[in-house]
Protein backbone atom coordinates (compact mmCIF):
# COMPACT_ATOMS: atom_id res chain seq x y z
CA UNK A 1 0.00 0.00 0.00
CA UNK A 2 1.49 2.98 -0.93
CA UNK A 3 2.30 5.77 1.15
CA UNK A 4 1.50 9.35 0.91
CA UNK A 5 1.92 12.00 3.37
CA UNK A 6 0.23 15.51 2.65
CA UNK A 7 2.15 18.12 3.47
CA UNK A 8 0.12 21.48 2.78
CA UNK A 9 1.81 25.16 2.54
CA UNK A 10 0.00 28.03 2.76
CA UNK A 11 1.47 30.91 1.30
CA UNK A 12 -0.38 33.61 2.89
CA UNK A 13 -0.23 38.02 1.92
CA UNK A 14 -3.08 40.12 1.16
CA UNK A 15 -3.58 40.69 -2.52
CA UNK A 16 -1.69 37.70 -3.66
CA UNK A 17 -4.85 36.01 -4.32
CA UNK A 18 -4.54 36.36 -8.43
CA UNK A 19 -4.05 32.99 -10.39
CA UNK A 20 -0.96 34.38 -11.71
CA UNK A 21 0.13 35.46 -8.51
CA UNK A 22 0.19 31.79 -6.79
CA UNK A 23 1.92 29.81 -9.60
CA UNK A 24 1.36 26.97 -11.61
CA UNK A 25 1.89 24.78 -8.74
CA UNK A 26 -0.91 26.66 -6.00
CA UNK A 27 -4.17 27.75 -6.30
CA UNK A 28 -5.60 31.12 -5.01
CA UNK A 29 -7.88 30.94 -1.79
CA UNK A 30 -9.76 33.91 0.30
CA UNK A 31 -12.26 33.93 2.91
CA UNK A 32 -13.36 37.58 4.64
CA UNK A 33 -10.06 37.19 6.72
CA UNK A 34 -7.32 35.62 4.52
CA UNK A 35 -6.14 36.06 0.82
CA UNK A 36 -3.16 33.46 -0.24
CA UNK A 37 -2.67 30.40 -2.34
CA UNK A 38 -2.41 26.97 -1.47
CA UNK A 39 -0.52 24.12 -2.61
CA UNK A 40 0.10 20.32 -1.43
CA UNK A 41 3.38 18.93 -0.60
CA UNK A 42 3.26 15.10 -0.66
CA UNK A 43 6.70 14.16 0.58
CA UNK A 44 8.89 11.39 -0.30
CA UNK A 45 7.70 7.53 -0.33
CA UNK A 46 10.38 5.65 -1.18
CA UNK A 47 8.78 4.64 -4.56
CA UNK A 48 10.42 6.28 -7.11
CA UNK A 49 7.35 5.89 -9.59
CA UNK A 50 5.29 7.56 -7.37
CA UNK A 51 7.80 10.46 -5.67
CA UNK A 52 8.56 11.58 -9.38
CA UNK A 53 5.33 12.23 -9.99
CA UNK A 54 4.68 13.93 -6.81
CA UNK A 55 7.82 15.93 -6.26
CA UNK A 56 7.38 19.51 -5.35
CA UNK A 57 4.19 21.18 -4.55
CA UNK A 58 1.04 21.04 -6.47
CA UNK A 59 -2.27 22.15 -6.56
CA UNK A 60 -4.66 20.64 -4.40
CA UNK A 61 -7.27 18.26 -5.72
CA UNK A 62 -10.49 19.61 -6.42
CA UNK A 63 -11.71 17.79 -3.29
CA UNK A 64 -8.79 19.28 -1.29
CA UNK A 65 -9.43 22.65 -2.17
CA UNK A 66 -13.14 22.51 -1.27
CA UNK A 67 -11.80 20.96 2.47
CA UNK A 68 -9.05 24.07 2.60
CA UNK A 69 -11.77 26.54 1.63
CA UNK A 70 -14.72 25.02 4.07
CA UNK A 71 -11.95 24.98 7.30
CA UNK A 72 -10.47 28.49 6.09
CA UNK A 73 -14.47 29.60 5.97
CA UNK A 74 -14.88 28.56 8.98
CA UNK A 75 -11.44 30.07 10.66
CA UNK A 76 -12.77 33.07 9.40
CA UNK A 77 -16.15 32.92 10.99
CA UNK A 78 -14.87 32.26 14.26
CA UNK A 79 -12.24 34.72 14.33
CA UNK A 80 -12.90 37.53 12.30
CA UNK A 81 -15.16 39.95 12.60
CA UNK A 82 -17.26 41.19 9.70
CA UNK A 83 -18.56 44.41 7.93
CA UNK A 84 -22.06 43.72 8.94
CA UNK A 85 -23.53 42.50 12.33
CA UNK A 86 -26.11 40.65 10.11
CA UNK A 87 -23.67 38.27 9.19
CA UNK A 88 -21.45 37.85 5.87
CA UNK A 89 -22.69 36.78 2.37
CA UNK A 90 -21.41 33.84 1.09
CA UNK A 91 -21.35 33.78 -2.86
CA UNK A 92 -23.38 36.74 -5.12
CA UNK A 93 -26.56 37.17 -5.39
CA UNK A 94 -28.40 34.75 -7.88
CA UNK A 95 -29.02 35.56 -11.37
CA UNK A 96 -33.09 35.08 -11.98
CA UNK A 97 -33.55 33.37 -15.11
CA UNK A 98 -36.81 34.79 -16.92
CA UNK B 1 -68.13 3.70 -31.45
CA UNK B 2 -69.36 7.56 -31.50
CA UNK B 3 -68.82 7.16 -27.62
CA UNK B 4 -64.86 6.17 -27.91
CA UNK B 5 -63.74 9.15 -29.56
CA UNK B 6 -64.48 11.69 -26.93
CA UNK B 7 -63.38 9.52 -24.18
CA UNK B 8 -60.20 9.18 -26.13
CA UNK B 9 -59.73 12.88 -25.84
CA UNK B 10 -60.65 13.56 -22.46
CA UNK B 11 -57.74 10.91 -21.59
CA UNK B 12 -55.46 12.46 -23.62
CA UNK B 13 -56.27 15.65 -22.11
CA UNK B 14 -56.11 14.61 -18.66
CA UNK B 15 -52.64 13.04 -19.06
CA UNK B 16 -51.46 15.85 -20.66
CA UNK B 17 -52.46 18.42 -17.45
CA UNK B 18 -51.46 15.66 -15.12
CA UNK B 19 -47.89 15.72 -17.29
CA UNK B 20 -47.85 19.46 -17.37
CA UNK B 21 -48.22 20.43 -13.81
CA UNK B 22 -46.93 24.07 -12.55
CA UNK B 23 -43.06 24.05 -11.91
CA UNK B 24 -41.37 26.61 -9.94
CA UNK B 25 -38.17 27.92 -8.73
CA UNK B 26 -38.46 29.45 -5.12
CA UNK B 27 -34.94 30.73 -3.74
CA UNK B 28 -34.37 31.27 -0.21
CA UNK B 29 -31.87 33.53 1.49
CA UNK B 30 -30.49 31.02 4.35
CA UNK B 31 -28.60 32.23 7.45
CA UNK B 32 -26.52 29.54 9.29
CA UNK B 33 -24.50 29.94 12.45
CA UNK B 34 -22.94 26.63 11.77
CA UNK B 35 -20.57 26.92 14.87
CA UNK B 36 -22.16 28.71 18.53
CA UNK B 37 -18.86 31.07 18.35
CA UNK B 38 -19.23 32.43 14.98
CA UNK B 39 -19.39 35.94 15.36
CA UNK B 40 -22.83 36.35 12.70
CA UNK B 41 -24.55 33.50 10.52
CA UNK B 42 -23.32 32.72 6.94
CA UNK B 43 -25.70 33.86 4.28
CA UNK B 44 -26.32 31.77 1.74
CA UNK B 45 -28.57 31.46 -1.32
CA UNK B 46 -30.53 28.44 -1.55
CA UNK B 47 -33.00 27.17 -4.49
CA UNK B 48 -35.73 24.99 -4.32
CA UNK B 49 -37.17 23.73 -7.95
CA UNK B 50 -40.50 22.15 -7.29
CA UNK B 51 -42.77 20.19 -9.59
CA UNK B 52 -45.46 18.64 -8.15
CA UNK B 53 -45.11 15.68 -6.09
CA UNK B 54 -41.10 16.03 -7.18
CA UNK B 55 -38.33 18.43 -6.04
CA UNK B 56 -34.86 19.37 -5.26
CA UNK B 57 -33.11 21.59 -2.89
CA UNK B 58 -30.12 22.60 -2.67
CA UNK B 59 -27.26 25.45 -2.23
CA UNK B 60 -27.49 27.74 -4.86
CA UNK B 61 -23.53 27.80 -5.11
CA UNK B 62 -23.58 23.87 -5.37
CA UNK B 63 -26.04 23.83 -8.07
CA UNK B 64 -23.80 26.19 -9.99
CA UNK B 65 -20.82 24.00 -9.42
CA UNK B 66 -22.95 20.72 -10.38
CA UNK B 67 -24.02 22.21 -13.74
CA UNK B 68 -20.44 23.42 -14.52
CA UNK B 69 -19.43 19.63 -13.58
CA UNK B 70 -21.88 18.45 -16.48
CA UNK B 71 -19.84 19.83 -18.91
CA UNK B 72 -16.31 20.14 -17.91
CA UNK B 73 -14.14 19.18 -14.70
CA UNK B 74 -14.49 21.90 -11.96
CA UNK B 75 -11.72 23.37 -11.08
CA UNK B 76 -10.53 25.20 -7.83
CA UNK B 77 -11.05 28.47 -8.83
CA UNK B 78 -14.76 27.35 -9.56
CA UNK B 79 -15.02 26.38 -6.18
CA UNK B 80 -13.23 29.69 -4.38
CA UNK B 81 -15.71 31.32 -6.74
CA UNK B 82 -18.67 29.80 -5.86
CA UNK B 83 -18.59 29.05 -2.43
CA UNK B 84 -20.65 27.09 -0.87
CA UNK B 85 -20.23 26.08 3.27
CA UNK B 86 -22.52 22.70 2.66
CA UNK B 87 -22.30 20.95 -0.74
CA UNK B 88 -25.95 18.62 0.32
CA UNK B 89 -29.04 18.20 -2.27
CA UNK B 90 -31.99 16.88 -1.53
CA UNK B 91 -34.44 14.74 -3.77
CA UNK B 92 -38.11 14.90 -3.33
CA UNK B 93 -40.85 12.32 -4.04
CA UNK B 94 -43.74 12.90 -2.17
CA UNK B 95 -42.34 12.67 1.55
CA UNK B 96 -39.96 10.30 0.47
CA UNK B 97 -36.41 11.89 0.14
CA UNK B 98 -33.03 10.99 -0.80
CA UNK B 99 -30.19 13.50 0.57
CA UNK B 100 -27.06 13.27 -0.77
CA UNK B 101 -24.12 14.80 1.07
CA UNK B 102 -20.05 15.29 -0.13
CA UNK B 103 -17.34 15.34 2.73
CA UNK B 104 -13.53 15.07 1.19
CA UNK B 105 -13.32 12.64 -1.48
CA UNK B 106 -17.00 10.85 -0.64
CA UNK B 107 -20.25 10.95 -2.03
CA UNK B 108 -22.79 10.01 1.12
CA UNK B 109 -26.54 9.59 0.20
CA UNK B 110 -29.70 8.43 2.62
CA UNK B 111 -33.38 8.01 2.63
CA UNK B 112 -35.57 9.38 4.62
CA UNK B 113 -39.40 9.89 4.97
CA UNK B 114 -40.44 12.47 6.02
CA UNK B 115 -43.49 12.72 8.46
CA UNK B 116 -43.20 16.08 9.83
CA UNK B 117 -46.26 17.09 12.70
CA UNK B 118 -46.69 20.22 12.14
CA UNK B 119 -48.62 22.44 14.49
CA UNK B 120 -50.66 25.43 12.92
CA UNK B 121 -51.23 28.18 14.89
CA UNK B 122 -52.86 31.36 14.50
CA UNK B 123 -51.67 34.14 14.29
CA UNK B 124 -50.75 35.81 11.02
CA UNK B 125 -48.75 38.69 9.17
CA UNK B 126 -47.46 39.54 5.59
CA UNK B 127 -44.15 38.91 4.67
CA UNK B 128 -42.47 39.46 1.49
CA UNK B 129 -46.12 40.87 0.27
CA UNK B 130 -47.90 37.02 1.42
CA UNK B 131 -50.49 37.10 4.17
CA UNK B 132 -48.59 34.29 6.05
CA UNK B 133 -49.81 31.89 9.07
CA UNK B 134 -47.42 30.63 11.85
CA UNK B 135 -47.31 27.00 12.30
CA UNK B 136 -44.52 25.08 14.30
CA UNK B 137 -42.83 21.55 13.97
CA UNK B 138 -39.77 20.06 16.03
CA UNK B 139 -37.35 17.94 13.70
CA UNK B 140 -33.62 16.85 13.55
CA UNK B 141 -33.09 18.20 17.67
CA UNK B 142 -34.76 21.96 16.92
CA UNK B 143 -37.96 23.50 17.16
CA UNK B 144 -38.98 25.16 14.09
CA UNK B 145 -41.13 28.38 13.55
CA UNK B 146 -42.71 28.80 9.92
CA UNK B 147 -44.76 30.86 8.58
CA UNK B 148 -47.16 29.98 4.86
CA UNK B 149 -48.66 31.69 2.32
CA UNK B 150 -51.65 29.78 1.87
CA UNK B 151 -52.23 32.25 -1.85
CA UNK B 152 -49.33 30.22 -2.55
CA UNK B 153 -50.68 26.34 -2.79
CA UNK B 154 -47.02 24.81 -3.04
CA UNK B 155 -46.66 22.34 -0.63
CA UNK B 156 -42.81 23.12 -0.32
CA UNK B 157 -40.34 25.31 1.97
CA UNK B 158 -36.70 25.02 2.38
CA UNK B 159 -34.21 22.27 3.33
CA UNK B 160 -36.69 19.14 4.61
CA UNK B 161 -39.97 21.32 5.28
CA UNK B 162 -43.18 20.85 3.45
CA UNK B 163 -46.64 19.44 4.39
CA UNK B 164 -48.13 23.06 4.98
CA UNK B 165 -50.90 24.33 2.90
CA UNK B 166 -48.79 27.05 1.44
CA UNK B 167 -45.53 27.39 0.40
CA UNK B 168 -42.79 28.30 3.74
CA UNK B 169 -42.31 31.67 3.62
CA UNK B 170 -39.77 31.78 6.79
CA UNK B 171 -38.90 29.06 8.63
CA UNK B 172 -36.74 30.05 11.89
CA UNK B 173 -35.07 27.77 14.76
CA UNK B 174 -36.40 28.53 18.29
CA UNK B 175 -32.17 29.39 18.82
CA UNK B 176 -32.18 31.87 15.53
CA UNK B 177 -29.29 29.60 14.52
CA UNK B 178 -30.88 28.75 11.31
CA UNK B 179 -33.33 30.77 9.18
CA UNK B 180 -34.90 30.40 5.38
CA UNK B 181 -36.19 33.06 4.37
CA UNK B 182 -37.69 33.39 0.56
CA UNK B 183 -36.20 35.83 -1.83
CA UNK B 184 -38.22 35.04 -4.76
CA UNK B 185 -40.79 32.41 -6.66
CA UNK B 186 -40.98 32.13 -10.11
CA UNK B 187 -43.38 29.67 -12.34
CA UNK B 188 -41.08 27.80 -15.14
CA UNK B 189 -41.43 25.63 -17.40
CA UNK B 190 -38.68 22.23 -18.12
CA UNK B 191 -37.15 22.32 -14.67
CA UNK B 192 -34.79 19.69 -13.78
CA UNK B 193 -36.11 18.02 -10.49
CA UNK B 194 -33.09 15.65 -9.61
CA UNK B 195 -29.54 16.51 -8.55
CA UNK B 196 -27.94 17.21 -11.96
CA UNK B 197 -24.88 15.97 -11.17
CA UNK B 198 -23.19 13.32 -8.92
CA UNK B 199 -19.31 13.03 -7.90
CA UNK B 200 -19.92 9.21 -7.92
CA UNK B 201 -21.97 6.65 -9.63
CA UNK B 202 -24.68 4.97 -7.51
CA UNK B 203 -22.50 2.00 -6.29
CA UNK B 204 -19.44 4.26 -4.98
CA UNK B 205 -21.60 6.29 -3.10
CA UNK B 206 -21.72 5.37 0.70
CA UNK B 207 -25.36 4.69 1.66
CA UNK B 208 -25.90 4.94 5.46
CA UNK B 209 -28.94 5.94 7.24
CA UNK B 210 -29.78 9.64 8.03
CA UNK B 211 -28.81 8.92 11.98
CA UNK B 212 -24.77 7.24 10.73
CA UNK B 213 -24.50 10.07 8.44
CA UNK B 214 -25.09 12.60 10.56
CA UNK B 215 -22.88 10.83 13.20
CA UNK B 216 -20.18 11.16 10.45
CA UNK B 217 -20.62 14.52 9.10
CA UNK B 218 -20.63 15.65 12.88
CA UNK B 219 -17.41 14.16 13.72
CA UNK B 220 -16.04 15.12 9.91
CA UNK B 221 -16.05 18.40 11.18
CA UNK B 222 -14.30 18.10 14.45
CA UNK B 223 -11.50 17.37 12.26
CA UNK B 224 -8.62 19.51 11.36
CA UNK B 225 -7.52 19.71 7.54
CA UNK B 226 -4.74 17.10 8.29
CA UNK B 227 -6.62 15.00 9.52
CA UNK B 228 -9.12 15.14 6.61
CA UNK B 229 -6.37 14.91 4.59
CA UNK B 230 -5.32 11.86 5.72
CA UNK B 231 -8.79 10.20 5.61
CA UNK B 232 -9.17 10.98 2.02
CA UNK B 233 -6.10 9.54 0.87
CA UNK B 234 -6.48 6.61 3.76
CA UNK B 235 -3.13 7.61 5.85
CA UNK B 236 -2.82 8.73 8.62
CA UNK B 237 0.20 10.76 9.36
CA UNK B 238 -0.46 13.56 7.47
CA UNK B 239 1.38 16.70 8.47
CA UNK B 240 0.82 20.40 7.87
CA UNK B 241 3.46 23.25 7.24
CA UNK B 242 2.58 27.08 6.92
CA UNK B 243 4.51 29.84 6.14
CA UNK B 244 3.31 33.31 5.77
CA UNK B 245 5.04 36.04 4.17
CA UNK B 246 3.51 38.17 6.93
CA UNK B 247 4.47 36.14 9.82
CA UNK B 248 0.97 36.23 10.91
CA UNK B 249 -0.56 33.14 11.65
CA UNK B 250 -2.52 30.83 9.03
CA UNK B 251 -5.75 29.24 9.49
CA UNK B 252 -4.02 25.31 9.00
CA UNK B 253 -1.40 26.45 11.85
CA UNK B 254 -4.29 25.83 14.58
CA UNK B 255 -4.60 21.94 15.56
CA UNK B 256 -7.61 20.41 16.20
CA UNK B 257 -9.96 22.84 17.99
CA UNK B 258 -10.79 20.26 21.05
CA UNK B 259 -13.71 22.83 22.21
CA UNK B 260 -15.66 22.35 18.63
CA UNK B 261 -17.32 19.23 19.88
CA UNK B 262 -19.23 21.92 22.38
CA UNK B 263 -19.97 24.71 20.27
CA UNK B 264 -20.73 22.35 16.68
CA UNK B 265 -23.94 23.98 16.05
CA UNK B 266 -25.27 21.83 12.60
CA UNK B 267 -28.62 22.02 11.43
CA UNK B 268 -30.05 18.39 12.38
CA UNK B 269 -28.59 17.78 16.04
CA UNK B 270 -30.41 14.72 17.32
CA UNK B 271 -28.07 11.79 16.66
CA UNK B 272 -26.44 10.06 19.09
Amino acid sequence: MKKVFLTVALFAGFGLAASAQCGDNASPISSSCFNGCVSVIRPLTGFLEIDAGNAGRQKPTADEYAEAQSLLDAYCARTNSVSSAEGSLVGDEPVLLD
Amino acid sequence: MKLLLPIFFLTISLVRAQGESASYEVIYLSSSLYETTYRAPDKEFTTLYYSGQKAVYQKHNQRKKDSISLVRKLTNEDIGKYKCRERYAIEFNGNEITYYDELGNDEFQYTETLDHNWKLGSESKTLKGYKCRNATVSYGGRDWIAWYATELPINAGPYKFRGLPGLIVKITDATNSYDFELYSVKEKSNLTVTKSYHSKSFEERKKLTRDAFNKYRFYWNLLSFNERLAVMNGQPGATISFTSSDGGTSPFDQPRNVNLASTLNLIEIDHE
